[in-house]
Order: C-alpha cells, then structure tokens, then sequence
C-alpha cells in the first residue's frame, strides 16, 4: 500500500474540481434563469409594470 | 447575422437518462478501479491513477475537437447557437485538461521522482491548456457578440493544430512518458484493458452531461442578453 497518499490525493481533485464546476454551472444558471423570468414579467402583454421587479430596473 | 431566439430547455427525460447513466459508470468505473482490477507489479497501487488520467486526456481532445468543429460551423453558417457551443466546450476542455495536468504530476512525483520534467508531451499539453486559456481570455476581451465569436472561432480552428502534436509527442521526440497505444494496439492486461474501456466510457458520459449543462448555461445567458436589448429598445 506504499503510495496510497498520491492516488488517494489524485481522486479527490478530480472528483473536487468536477463537483465544484458542476456545482457552479448550477448556480450560474439558477441566477440566470431568474433575472430571465423578472425580465419576461416585463414583457408587454405580461401585465406587470417594470417598476415592479427590480431586475428591469437597471 | 443569423441570430437565435432561444427559450431556456427545460431539464428534459434524455438529461435526466444521460445523468442517470453517467451516475452508474462512474460507479461501475471506481468499483473497477479500486476492488476489480489487480495492482501493477512495478509500480504499485499509484498506477491505478493511469485509468482516470487517460480518461481525462481523451476526453480533453474530444472536447477541444468539439470546439474545433462548431467553430468551423459558426464561420460557415453564422448562427450563435455554434459559438455558444464552441465556448461550452472550450471552458470544459480547460476544466479536463487542468486535470490532466493535476493528476499527471501526482503520478509522476512517485514513480519519476520529480513532480514535473520539460518532456515532450508534458510541455506540449502544458501549451495545449495556455491557448484554450488565451482564447478564453481573447473572447472576454474582444469587442461586439459577433466580432468575439468570429475572432473566437478562428483561434478554435487554429489553436486545435496542438492537439495531433500532442498526441504524436510521445512517437516524434524522445520520451520518459508511457506509450499505451501502440501500432500493435493497447500493451495492457486483459482486466486493465476492461478497467482502461469502463472508465473511459464512465468519463465520457460525465463530459457530455456537463457540457449539456454548460450549452444550458451559455443559451440561458443569450436568451437573457437578448431580452435586455429587446427591453431596453422598446422603452
């Protein structure tokens, strides 16, 4: 079991570095995709003034 | 300019079968890895390092050849639904490829005695990985949506030239590096070869479910870039 310390460390930057990007890749979509849908609500036909979601205000 | 009016896809049932098969490989692939196949007589428990490592490195070219083939069809068609694409898989392609690089080193420090030497397919994937970095970083800097896609897709098409070279590395210079593929195919041990095929599908799987979630990512942001400028005109 000589070496176990280098296979053991190698394992858990793969797997470290693909959980974390997925876990960004998550993130970056959930934030997207609710400025997305404050955006639609001001869509004219949706019935909601700008004023009323602060993601149009800017 | 072509552009695309996308909405957001919805988690599909194809997603949730990809997810679902990927979770199962990689299992099957660690299962393999750590209790099926036997330890190498030389060097020990840390080769088993070889079957993810490779895995990696396949899977960086697959995806740089994916980068290289969208980039071709945005020149060509001129749809941004292709460059969202290319883009995609560059920052997957970087994500894999630093891997390789991590993993490598914590194979070799063992086994060559040193963390890193400058041998051939070392420095050449060591570049590979700069000029995906570069073209990251042209895509940030460069001006209008068009413009950063064209400039984009021209550095895909030509930074892909140090893909062959580095797979070649090994065979055209002198080198310390493993050959596993060789003419007379894969010098391996019948449940290596088995462990090496289950991990490289495993892994396979796993880029391919990211990169969905990646393309989701990029037509999501375009979706929104678009309403914004659609918004901002109509007021």
């Amino acid at each position: 079991m000589e070496n176990l310390n280098y296979l053991f460390a190698a394992y858990c930057v793969i797997w470290t570095v693909i959980f974390g990007y997925m876990f960004v890749l998550s993130r970056r979509l959930k934030s997207i995709q609710a400025e997305l849908d404050a955006l639609k609500a001001c869509e004219p036909g949706e019935g909601k003034s700008c004023k009323d979601t602060c993601a149009c205000s800017g | 300019m072509k552009t695309i009016d996308v909405t957001v896809p919805k988690k599909g049932l194809a997603v949730e079968i990809l997810g679902g098969l990927t979770f199962v490989m990689v299992l099957l692939s660690l299962w393999a890895i750590f209790i099926y196949v036997p330890t190498e007589r030389v060097m020990g428990i840390v080769q088993k390092i070889f079957y993810y490592h490779v895995s990696l490195g396949f899977n960086t070219f697959l995806a740089f050849f994916i980068v290289f083939i969208y980039s071709i069809l945005y020149l060509w068609k001129r749809d941004f639904y292709y460059d969202i694409v290319a883009h995609a898989a560059a920052e997957v392609g970087i994500v894999l490829c630093s891997l390789v690089l991590i993993t490598g080193p914590i194979w070799a420090k063992p086994i060559w005695g040193t963390w890193w030497t400058w041998d051939a397919r070392l420095t050449t994937t060591l570049i590979l990985w700069m000029i995906y970095i570069a073209y990251l970083m042209l895509r940030s800097a460069a001006g209008s949506d068009a413009q950063k896609a064209r400039y984009a897709a021209v550095f895909g098409i030509v930074g892909f030239v140090d893909v062959p070279i580095v797979y070649f590395s090994i065979h055209w210079w002198r080198t310390i590096h493993p050959v596993v593929i060789k003419a007379s195919g894969m010098s391996l041990a019948p449940e290596m070869k088995q462990t090496m095929f289950i991990s490289l599908a495993a892994i396979t799987l796993l880029h391919i479910f990211i990169l969905t979630l990646r393309v989701k990512v990029g037509l999501a942001k375009h979706t929104l870039e678009g309403l914004k400028i659609k918004l901002t005109a109509g007021h």
